[in-house]
């Protein structure tokens, strides 16, 4: 190579690395600008009500719940906290993929040590593309790439303030649905014996995602569970084969709500919001009693209920008995 | 007449108004276009008993008066036994 | 792995690199490597008929090399009967042609049409008394294989006609047919015109470099900022139509029209700058098609590589065919140059825009769409000496700015209409959608706009008009000669790297993606 190509090249990098430099130092200040001020909807936070767990105090959760729809139909904190003394919180998402779920998860352990984390089974099968979970470490190191579309609704406060976490969600998570759809759940569990496959693979992505997440949960102390919750769309033989060989293969502790010796007697005509797809609030009564109960027994759980710090939860109970039940 | 004098002449009744002398755009600014092309790619090959096959129909040989001139002597060359 | 952050994360960044590091007479080798992985990535097992179309091509150009030679040889003989040796192995190669064009149509028909034939083939069958359901196998659509048969087909044709010598390297032929950045949308190359800068190994430039990467994040600002923003409007408006009324649905089909331009020129963009990177020049597939004054003009600056392939594969050879030329010659003579040889020519056309059509898939609108641009084209064939004289008789000046604005006004409505046909979830629905625009054609529905509802609000407007009067000036400059590309190429260092950030960031903010929206494939690779 000859001097000035040398010299030629070596300026070409240096340019190079100075302009990476300059868009990385305009995509921070950029995020610094778009991420919401406050933790809240009409500051244009997404998902507020998983988002809401940042608005918890430091260190008050004991038990997080993962998972889509599924997970947030189900599990109830503030029932939980009402019959059992235990605190946690549900980040249950709109069909929430394992990478958000891991997302989420590194979110909330910022400011939490929780002692359980449950991942609800249904994000198992929820399939992914290695961009997407490429787009989500952008959007979990860079907020501009996820809050980018508030272009549309700054105010001159953004450009100022530090962004805060005012709100916390009343129900913790939660979302209850009122609705009656009964569902046919004739046989819904019952192994197909034709079938040749006996199990629905989990996706490979889906399973690395899942190992890595209970890796982190055991580096920082927490108990790894996965559930499975009743419904008759999204649950059935195969898949619960599929997430009891994993189970089995790497000593974490499943709980399949559907059949055998923790099945929750579900009345199908009653406790299901949209024929067997999720459950309403009766549906979810029993599962959050079911479940507060295995965790309350089962883990060495402490019991807030006496607790001055844990205030808000009662007057939160108060609403939740007028507003829910 | 020579094969250029011809070529001319089939040329001005396709593209009337056009200074064929000095023209080397036809088909680049599209004085001849596909409908254009096919009626005095006929008139060409009955004029001067040739046949012109569809490979030759580019631009580069369409372009000029002078461009078709050299085609129609070439293709004439190729066919004579 | 195409056209997706981990393709323009990961493939591409590692393409140039392998490419950069790797000696000369070895980089095509990397790029066929890399093609074949996101082919494979993408298509899986249905590789073999890739594989199947390059093998079919390459020893069909080898077989056409070998009779050719034959040819020469018997020329060479002294007193041979030149016009009658010609013409024997002439009817030879066309043999072997026939046979590459028959066997690589057949795979595309297999994988494209199967469902589509068999549909139509079941009630015939059931009227002859065969009343067994016939169930089309699901082979699935192996990535662009519309795209590369027409590539690889008019390979085979080139060398039968002369104007390509058979190449004897099948690495070339196989790296010219998967190329992988025309794999997803093409543009359509030629042999001729890409395959030897395919293999020459050339080194990574800066200049190459740049204008590569300013092209492909050019290309990605058009399909992200407006293409996928309005896709939500649109899909709406077409999947509904019967909510809204004409003015809407009007809306909906110019839309459409901007949204099918930005992504599918912002995808070829985005192939033609990482060619470029390799200092290979894939062919233009847009020239400003919105200048156009008439339609027939659109199609040659509108999928031009699609355009250029059916007129040379298609039309000259219809229209130049033994019974079309005596069809030719008999019209002349009765109805003068001008008005004679358009019978002929309308046959070729007729084959031109039915196969247009046709390639686009089997659904009655696409057949209907190729059949607007024929009768368009061939009424505007038809009306050309007439619109002369009359302008002429009228004394309006057919150069004239308000002239050449009226045309290209007219030809952006005939483009509209056709998009909406093309668009429509069928045929019927496109023709009530027509119906309704003439009949039902109300402004009602835009002082009483919902944002939520329509998917688009007046930031959406504002971004969409400032990005496309940003795409506006730059085809003008474009128009009038002006390459807005080298132009920023050759300033200083710091202007082109302003460039360039500016141009990212403003994707980051002003892109369609992430949380508010989904994501919409490149809208031509389904075809």
């Amino acid at each position: 190579m000859k001097k000035a190509d040398k010299t030629n090249t070596i300026k070409a990098l240096l340019g190079t690395l100075l302009a990476s430099a300059t868009i990385l130092v305009a995509l921070v200040a950029l995020s610094a600008l778009f991420y919401p001020k406050d933790n809240r909807a009409e500051y244009g936070v997404h998902d507020q009500e998983a988002n809401g767990v940042l608005g918890e105090p430091e260190n008050s959760l004991d038990v997080l719940f993962l998972g889509d729809s599924e997970c947030y139909c189900s599990f109830s904190p503030l029932q939980m906290f009402e019959d059992y003394g235990f605190a946690s919180y549900n980040l249950g998402t709109h069909s929430q993929r394992m990478y958000y779920g891991n997302s989420l998860l590194h979110r909330a352990t910022e400011h939490q040590k929780p002692r359980i984390v449950v991942i609800e089974t249904d994000t198992l099968f929820r399939k992914f593309s290695i961009s997407s979970t490429m787009f989500q470490m952008m959007q979990d190191a860079l907020p501009v790439f996820e809050y980018h579309n508030r272009w549309k609704s700054l105010v001159p406060e953004d450009f100022t303030q530090e962004p805060v976490h005012t709100y916390f969600n009343g129900a913790k998570g939660y979302i209850a649905r009122f609705a009656v759809n009964a569902a046919d759940d004739e046989g819904y569990m019952d192994e197909e014996e034709e079938d040749e496959e006996r199990l629905e693979r989990i996706p490979r992505l889906n399973k690395r995602y899942l190992q890595y997440m209970i890796d982190y949960c055991h580096s920082i102390g927490a108990e790894p569970i996965l559930i499975s919750t009743p419904s008759t769309v999204n649950w059935n033989a195969k898949r619960h084969k599929a997430v009891e060989k994993f189970a089995a293969e790497t000593g974490v502790t499943y709980i399949d709500l559907n059949e055998g010796e923790h099945k929750v007697d579900i009345d199908w005509d009653a406790d299901t919001s949209d024929s067997g797809d999720h459950m309403n609030v009766s549906g979810s009564r029993k599962v959050s009693d079911y479940v507060g109960a295995y965790l309350a027994e089962n883990y060495d759980l402490p019991d807030h209920r006496e607790d001055e710090a844990y205030a808000n939860w009662h007057d939160q109970l108060a609403w939740f008995h007028k507003q829910v039940w | 007449m020579s094969a250029n004098e011809t070529v001319i002449e089939i040329l001005e009744e396709f593209c009337p108004g056009v200074d064929l002398e000095t023209t080397t755009t036809l088909v680049d600014d599209r004085i001849l276009g596909s409908l254009t092309m096919v009626a005095l790619v006929a008139e060409l090959e009955d004029s001067f008993d040739i046949e012109i096959p569809p490979v030759e129909i580019v631009a580069t040989n369409f372009n000029s008066a002078a461009a078709i001139s050299a085609l129609v002597e070439r293709l004439s060359d190729e066919y004579d036994d | 792995m195409f056209f997706n952050l981990a393709f323009f994360a990961l493939v591409l960044p590692f393409s140039v690199l392998a490419y950069a590091v790797a000696p000369r007479r070895l980089r095509w080798v990397v790029l066929l490597g890399i093609s074949y992985y996101c082919f494979y990535h993408t298509s899986k097992k249905l590789i073999v008929f890739l594989v199947a179309t390059t093998l079919s091509c390459y020893l069909c150009g080898l077989w056409l090399a070998s009779i050719m030679d034959k040819r020469d040889a018997a020329l060479a003989v002294k007193g041979a009967k030149r016009r009658a040796v010609r013409e024997e192995y002439k009817k030879h190669m066309r043999h072997v042609v026939a046979l590459a064009v028959i066997f690589n149509l057949g795979l595309l028909v297999t994988c494209k049409y199967l469902g589509f034939l068999l549909s139509v083939a079941e009630p015939l069958l059931s009227l002859a008394g065969v009343a067994t359901p016939i169930e089309a196998p699901r082979i699935g659509m192996p990535l662009g294989i519309s795209f590369y048969t027409f590539m690889a087909l008019s390979y085979v044709i080139d060398v039968y006609r002369g104007s390509v010598k058979p190449d004897r390297n099948l690495g070339r032929i196989a790296l010219f047919i998967s190329f992988f950045p025309q794999m997803l949308e093409g543009p359509i190359g030629r042999y001729s015109h890409t395959a030897e800068s395919l293999t020459e190994g050339k080194g990574i430039t800066r200049s190459n470099l740049y204008q590569g990467t300013l092209r492909i994040f050019w290309g990605i600002a058009k399909k992200l900022i407006v293409a996928d923003r309005l896709n939500a409007f649109v899909e709406t408006v077409f999947d509904g139509y019967a909510e809204f009324d004409g003015g809407v649905i009007a809306l909906a089909a110019v839309l459409y029209t901007i949204q099918l331009y930005c992504d599918f020129s912002g995808t070829i963009d985005v192939a033609i700058g990482i060619g470029r990177i390799f200092d290979v020049h894939l062919p233009e597939n847009f020239r400003q098609p919105f200048f156009s004054r008439t339609a027939s003009e659109f199609w040659q600056r509108w999928h031009i590589t699609l355009g250029a392939w059916f007129k040379d594969y298609v039309y000259y050879p219809v229209s130049l065919s033994a019974p079309c030329k005596q069809l030719t010659s008999a019209a002349r003579k009765r109805f003068g140059i001008h008005y004679g040889p358009l019978l002929a020519s309308s046959v070729a056309l007729f084959c031109v825009w039915f196969g247009n059509g046709l390639w686009h898939g089997s659904g009655s609108q696409y057949i209907f769409f190729g059949m607007y641009y024929f009768v368009l084209i061939m009424l505007g064939g038809l009306i050309e000496p007439v619109a002369i004289s009359a302008a002429e008789r009228l004394g309006i000046d057919r150069d004239s700015l308000p002239y050449r604005l009226f045309q290209t006004a007219r030809t952006l409505a005939i483009v509209f209409v056709g998009e909406l046909i093309f668009r429509a979830n069928g045929l019927g629905a496109g023709l009530e959608m027509l119906s309704s625009i003439a009949h039902n054609f109300t402004l009602g529905a835009f002082s009483r706009w919902d944002p939520y509802h329509m998917h688009l609000d007046i930031h959406d407007r504002n971004i969409v008009i400032a990005m496309l009067v940003v795409v506006f000036v730059i085809g003008y400059l474009k128009e009038h000669g002006l390459d807005v590309s080298a132009k920023i190429d050759s300033q200083s260092t710091l202007v082109r790297w302003v460039v360039l950030i500016v141009l990212i960031l403003a994707i980051v903010i002003f892109g369609a993606y992430g949380y508010d929206y989904t994501p919409v494939d490149p809208m031509y690779a389904q075809f």
